[in-house]
């Protein structure tokens, strides 16, 4: 299969990406900045993607705005925030349904790029800042969003555990920063923020969909046009093992407890190591699920995960408060049994198979791929799922061996309730 | 007996099978894609606790949670469990069960025809020892600690509870810690040979896949079921809710809350209507776009976390509206306010042909993946309705629908659940 994306640079570190496909009935089209993430700055730039998909020049008010796209078949355009390795990123995403659907044969490809380019540079601003009313709504959800990270025991068990194995690196911090940097924020703050992101950050435009996009890639072009760019690109730093593990227990009142186990590598063969990740936990065949599942009843969830850019392979799981120390026990044990070769021809193929399976099922939807892509992007190495299916399954046993091996134990994180007083 | 339904708006087509096993096959082929997704379910759900067949004298109950509990067992069997089976085809394996109905289904992009040889043995092997169903006793207990730490869930079934008084809808889908305690593999028997006899079952497959190889596997694999005649029966429901406040400390952020508006059971067509129109009227009403949310949201009563959804399923029919807030009481007033003050001042048609719209689109939507066409169609036969009926029905729905559902709900008859942050 030939590798379906077409990338270009349309602005200084502003990439305009591609990928068609017949069989989609929507289409998205995504903005995402990129920047090294930093407590200082997160907030506000969290803060700005939020008011610039409330309003525009054209829509002053989210209810305007908001119907018009109700309207357009329920169209999408929404900001997002996250953190991936070392970024932070932020933008918007367009979706929205092919123009064969719509009822009264309206242009929805061309609708809402306008859409999202008014979004993006025509907003609505006060005295050259954004406007207080809009700032002030915004802020409080940007503060909700990261006080909500509670609501969630596991996610926010893999947080914490984050924050503790790549402390001292920008991955340390939440996406969206702290609390207080949140309370802190003005409309100029937010602003200022926002003429940054424009100016300076990497910048990848990602369209998923059928037919043909280059009037979004005109249009788009037009807009960064008229911004003077002076990109700064970073790169990812790989987070480097600490000299001894690390302990790390918080208590809330919980009925379940949360442990996440972090390990560290140096290997650079990363395919081996996401063949490992499905060995040891990435699937129901996998060792911790038959082991610390099925075989000791500890846990209903117990799976591992592979940040290859960082070069962290996470387990978490939920146990009961007495159960703890015999699961971590349990994962520990089931790592050395794999780096003492102690799994089968099997278990490697099935892993293989697993990885080809889960590989052509992005292709299926528009959202698999414009993950797929902008990860790759980020990564630099862009690869089709089907070769990056085709690549692993040349791995052998030894290297799966050898990727074990280079797994240093870094961080034991777990939630779990308070003590109870004595009597 | 077979027969082809066509759809013109989508250009796509299936077909449905009453195979002579007794079950329904829905075949959904669909051009361009890369995967199969296929389900295999029983309209046995954890509200079937009370039944009984032709074999019994008179109806038998058994503990909250044993379809789930039920699911989780059916994987295994005496040589191996069918996760190991699927791990040697790369396949995606999963089981669900729902307060009406349980399924087993898998994805894949390779070797389709040997994941169904898979899906439709297990299924229909059952093998249950006092041992492996004492394992389970402690993955599936830590699944119920799970949810009672997550928020979301809790003040959702919190609202059921306030909701209905006997519906066995308002207890957890997987039963309590006390619950299934008292499963044993006689009760897991008796409910499997009750409920998966394939005349009460469901086979749908969408995506890539042969549709003459399919009935092949079909013909040679569905072991022919006695009909047993089953009834299920759900304890008598009053109409009015239960109660119309509860609340629960649970460590969260801020406050939760779940307001339900408590309707009578619909079956078919007229579940149909009622989920369309009541959809489409809470989001005119309500939702992010109506001067309601604009209102609350400025004056932060309310966050973008906000949603209204009809919950409804074989017995039960209900509206919910979900959000989070600093003052749910509060909302809770507003919300019935607004509803009340659009019975009085009437809704805008515009508005009306707005949300339908977007109503429209997301049910061109449930078409765009294997999964969830699939879905879908398990979902519609076991609704007795066709994987179309939905969609057309929104395209041609009209504003006096709405404005007559609006008449006929009562805001009164309603609960409010909140979870508030616990201290510590």
């Amino acid at each position: 299969m030939d590798n379906p994306i077409n990338r270009k640079e349309i602005a200084p570190g502003v990439y305009f990406s591609t990928v068609n496909d017949d069989r989609y009935k929507f289409h998205r089209v995504s903005v995402n900045f990129y920047t090294e993430l930093n407590e200082t700055d997160a907030p506000a730039n969290a803060a700005a993607f939020c008011i610039l998909t409330t309003s525009n020049s054209r829509y002053p008010t989210y209810k305007q705005l908001k119907n018009r796209l109700l309207r357009l078949y329920g169209s999408s355009v929404e900001p997002h925030y996250y953190k991936k390795y070392d970024y932070q990123c932020m933008g918007m995403t367009a979706q929205f349904l092919d123009d064969v659907f719509a009822l009264d044969g309206e242009n929805l490809t061309e609708l809402l790029t306008d859409m999202l380019i008014d979004c993006i540079f025509s907003p609505i601003t006060e005295n050259g800042a954004f406007p207080e009313k809009t700032t002030e709504l915004e802020k409080q959800t940007v503060i909700d969003s990261i006080e909500e990270l509670i609501n969630d025991k596991r996610s926010y068990a893999i947080s914490k555990a984050v924050s503790l194995l790549c402390s001292g690196e920008p991955a340390q911090y939440f996406a969206n920063g702290t609390v207080e940097g949140a309370k802190a924020l003005t409309p100029q703050k937010i602003y200022d923020a926002y003429l940054k992101v424009l100016s300076t950050m990497r910048c990848e435009i990602m369209c998923v969909g059928r037919g043909d996009f280059s009037l979004v890639e005109q249009k788009l072009t037009d807009a960064f046009s008229t911004v003077q760019r002076k990109p700064v690109m970073t790169d990812i730093i790989r987070s480097t093992p600490k000299s001894e593990p690390l302990y790390k227990t918080e208590r809330l009142p919980v009925n379940q407890s949360k442990m996440v186990i972090g390990f560290k590598t140096t290997s650079d063969d990363k395919d081996a190591l996401s063949l490992l990740q499905k060995i040891y936990g990435g699937t129901p065949s996998s060792k911790l699920f038959a082991n610390v599942r099925e075989k000791l009843s500890l846990c209903y969830y117990c799976s591992a995960s592979y940040d290859s850019e960082k070069g962290l392979m996470l387990v978490d799981c939920g146990v009961e408060n007495d159960n703890i120390d015999k699961a971590r026990e349990e994962i520990l044990r089931q790592l050395e049994l794999i780096k003492s070769g102690d799994f089968t021809d099997e278990d490697v193929n099935i892993a293989k198979l697993t990885v080809t399976n889960n590989a052509n099922s992005i292709y299926d939807t528009v959202r698999g791929m414009e993950r797929w892509y902008l990860d790759c992007v980020l990564k630099n190495q862009i690869d089709d799922p089907a070769q990056y299916a085709m690549r692993l399954s040349g791995v052998t046993r030894e290297r799966v061996i050898e990727a074990a091996k280079s797994l240093v134990l870094d961080t034991v994180y777990v939630l779990t309730s308070p003590e109870k007083e004595e009597d | 007996m077979s027969e082809k339904i066509a759809n013109s708006r989508l250009n796509e087509e299936y077909l449905r099978i009453k195979h002579p096993s007794g079950a329904t096959i829905l075949l959904y082929p669909m051009k361009g894609c890369s995967s199969t997704y296929a389900l295999f379910g029983t309209r046995y759900g954890s509200v079937d606790t009370t039944f009984k067949t032709k074999n019994d004298a008179d109806f038998i109950t058994v503990p909250e949670g044993i379809a789930h509990y039920l699911e989780h067992k059916l994987f295994e069997n005496d040589e191996c469990d069918a996760f190991e089976l699927y791990a040697k085809t790369g396949a995606n394996a999963n089981a669900f069960t729902s307060f009406d109905k349980t399924a087993y289904l898998f994805s894949c992009s390779q070797k389709f025809e040997e994941n169904l040889e898979i899906l439709l043995g297990f299924v229909q092997d059952p093998y249950f020892t006092a041992e492996t169903v004492a394992k389970e006793q402690g993955i599936i207990g830590q699944e119920i600690r799970m949810y009672e730490d997550d928020p979301g869930w809790r003040v959702t079934f919190n609202c059921l509870k306030a909701m209905y008084h006997n519906n066995p809808v308002r207890i957890d889908i997987a039963g309590t810690v006390e619950s299934i305690a008292k499963i044993d593999k006689d009760l897991l028997y008796r409910c499997y040979n009750t409920f998966y006899n394939l005349n009460n079952m469901v086979l749908a497959i969408a995506g890539k896949f042969d549709v003459d190889k399919t009935l092949e596997i079909c013909d040679r694999l569905l072991k022919k079921s006695d009909d047993p005649e089953l009834v299920t029966r759900i304890p008598d429901e009053p109409e009015e809710v239960l109660t119309h406040r509860t609340t629960q400390k649970l460590s969260c952020a801020m406050p939760l809350f779940n307001i339900g508006f408590k309707f009578p059971a619909y079956e078919g067509k007229e579940q149909l209507k009622k989920r369309a129109a009541y959809s489409i009227l809470l989001d005119m009403c309500l939702n992010k776009g109506s001067d309601f949310f604009e209102r609350c949201f400025e004056h932060k009563l309310i966050n973008y976390n906000f949603n209204t959804y009809v919950f409804d399923g074989r017995g039960f029919f209900s509206v919910i509206v979900d959000g989070e807030s600093r003052d749910p009481d509060k909302v809770y007033d507003e919300v019935k306010a607004e509803l009340n003050r659009l019975k009085n001042d009437g809704l805008s048609e515009e508005s009306f042909i707005t949300v339908r719209n977007t109503f429209y689109a997301s049910q061109i939507a449930s078409f765009v993946t294997a999964e969830g066409v699939a879905m879908n169609a398990l979902n519609c036969e076991m609704s007795g309705i066709g994987v179309y009926d939905e969609l057309e029905y929104i395209a041609a729905i009209t504003f006096d629908d709405v404005k007559e559902a609006l008449a006929q709900l009562d805001t009164e008859n309603s609960a409010l659940s909140i979870i508030e942050p616990a201290e510590g």
